[in-house]
């Protein structure tokens, strides 16, 4: 036979956690609206633009993570097995600041990017430009 | 503090509360299997928004541009589909825990139904990128245009656009067919009716080959929905659909959004699998559960997606 075969132990019922799936979907998708419309209102410095969508995903986000994926009442292990990879993924993208930095500043739309681009030139031992 | 799974290893099942609705230590090899394979996902998957970061910041340009093109609409609409799913499939997972036959299986069903759902809105957004041309085409008379527009019809002899913008070529500056799109060619026509008095978006063509714009361009005061144009292949030097190889935007656009969609592609198999065992009568809660994590993964992926690709 081919059935896979569920784990079998003695068969006490553990307690459920209730968690009310409605509700969580119906915050999401409320979040889903509000990520639109956070969108729609586009602020003056495009990091600010970024950062708040990203705030907002990560809210739906923890959301998931922690009710539909039971997140809340895992042991340690599994929080460990999570944690690693996010903490690994703020590091890629920390790392990769210096190199969006350095580009040319002449392809930024944004102002402040010449003084960023100074800066960051400077710690790496270049040369401050002046501005066009 | 209670002993962890850390402490003293993985206790035998019989001595272990029930694996199959276990939360908590000791977890359940399974659950840690499929943690660490979802571990590995975020790492892939961080490695493809590093990527769209770089290039976003190489070229804010082109990015803003024709990002601006995609359809939000359908993106939201997709959130809102898989956002679903993940509801119905957390409602399977506690149906299959608890026993429930028939609720396990309605749940999968609709899960199985979303998937599907996302994956036909993405057939569609995928489609009118590949039916969306940037064509350079010469008139008789020598003039040649830029026109961009969608794919009415193709025969072998010549290309039929709708729903179609064109623009004299540039006389200056370079020219590149994968940065135009199609609002930069409404906006560059107008810059150039203004300029020589003489609107290329609006005005018939001078040769036979090219059909007239339809009616709807005369009237300014509705929406510019472009107009019909037949391009003979003879006269087409350059011609371009919005795939990914139209430009780096498009590039990272279908990558991401392509690997995500086989991700669900791939979900949809596993769920289809769970599916089948239940409607022959065997109900695997643990499985439920490990494919549940597996497809809220997916959707939480698709949550990020879709701010930093279609809103930003």
């Amino acid at each position: 036979m081919n059935e896979p075969e569920e784990p079998h132990g003695h068969t006490e019922p553990t307690p459920h956690h209730k968690i009310n799936y409605y509700f969580i979907f119906f915050s999401l998708v409320i979040l889903t609206i509000v990520t639109v419309l956070v969108a729609m209102h586009r602020f003056e410095s495009e990091v600010v633009n970024l950062l708040l969508a990203l705030l907002v995903a990560s809210i739906k986000a923890t959301l998931v993570a922690m009710f539909f994926m039971h997140l809340k009442f895992e042991g340690k292990l599994i929080y460990l097995i999570f944690i690693v990879p996010l903490l690994l993924c703020v590091l890629v993208i920390v790392a990769l600041i210096p190199d969006i930095l350095l580009t040319d500043p002449d392809k930024f739309p944004w102002s402040s990017s010449l003084k960023l681009f100074n800066s960051a030139n400077l710690l790496v031992g270049g040369g401050a430009v002046e501005s066009h | 503090m209670s002993d962890t799974i850390i402490d003293h290893g993985y206790i035998p099942e019989e001595h272990a509360p029930d694996p199959v609705v276990g939360h908590g230590d000791p977890t359940p090899p399974g659950k840690v299997a499929i943690w660490l394979f979802l571990a590995s996902e975020v790492m892939f998957f961080i490695g493809l928004l590093a990527t769209y970061i770089i290039f976003r910041s190489g070229s804010p340009k082109i990015f803003a541009e024709h990002a601006a093109a995609l359809s939000k609409p359908l993106a939201g609409n997709n959130t809102l589909v898989l956002i679903f799913s993940s509801l119905t499939m957390a409602l399977a997972v506690d149906a299959a825990q608890k026993g429930s036959k028939n609720r396990t299986i309605i749940c999968l069903a609709i899960t199985v139904l979303c998937a599907f759902g996302f994956m036909g809105i993405k057939y569609k957004e995928y489609s009118d990128k590949f039916t969306h041309y940037t064509v350079v085409a010469r008139e008789a008379d020598g003039k040649v245009f830029v026109y961009d527009g969608h794919l009415a019809e193709k025969t072998s002899d010549a290309l039929k656009l709708t729903h179609a913008h064109r623009m004299a070529m540039p006389a200056d500056g370079p020219f590149n067919i994968h940065w135009m799109s199609a609002q930069g060619v409404k906006t560059v026509a107008a810059m150039q009716a203004k300029e020589t008095g003489h609107d290329d978006d609006h005005a018939t063509p001078t040769t036979a080959g090219a059909a007239a714009p339809n009616a709807t361009h005369a009237d300014a005061t509705h929406a510019d929905h472009g107009g019909d144009y037949t391009l003979p292949r003879s006269t087409i030097s350059q011609a371009i659909t919005y795939g990914p190889w139209k430009n780096i935007f498009y590039a990272c656009y279908f990558a991401t959004t392509g690997v995500h969609g086989l991700h669900v592609v791939g979900g949809i198999v596993a769920l289809g699998l769970l599916l089948g065992h239940a409607l022959r009568g065997k109900l695997l809660p643990a499985h439920t559960e490990y494919i549940g994590l597996y497809w809220h993964f997916v959707d939480l992926v698709w949550i990020f997606l879709f701010p930093l690709l279609y809103l930003i």
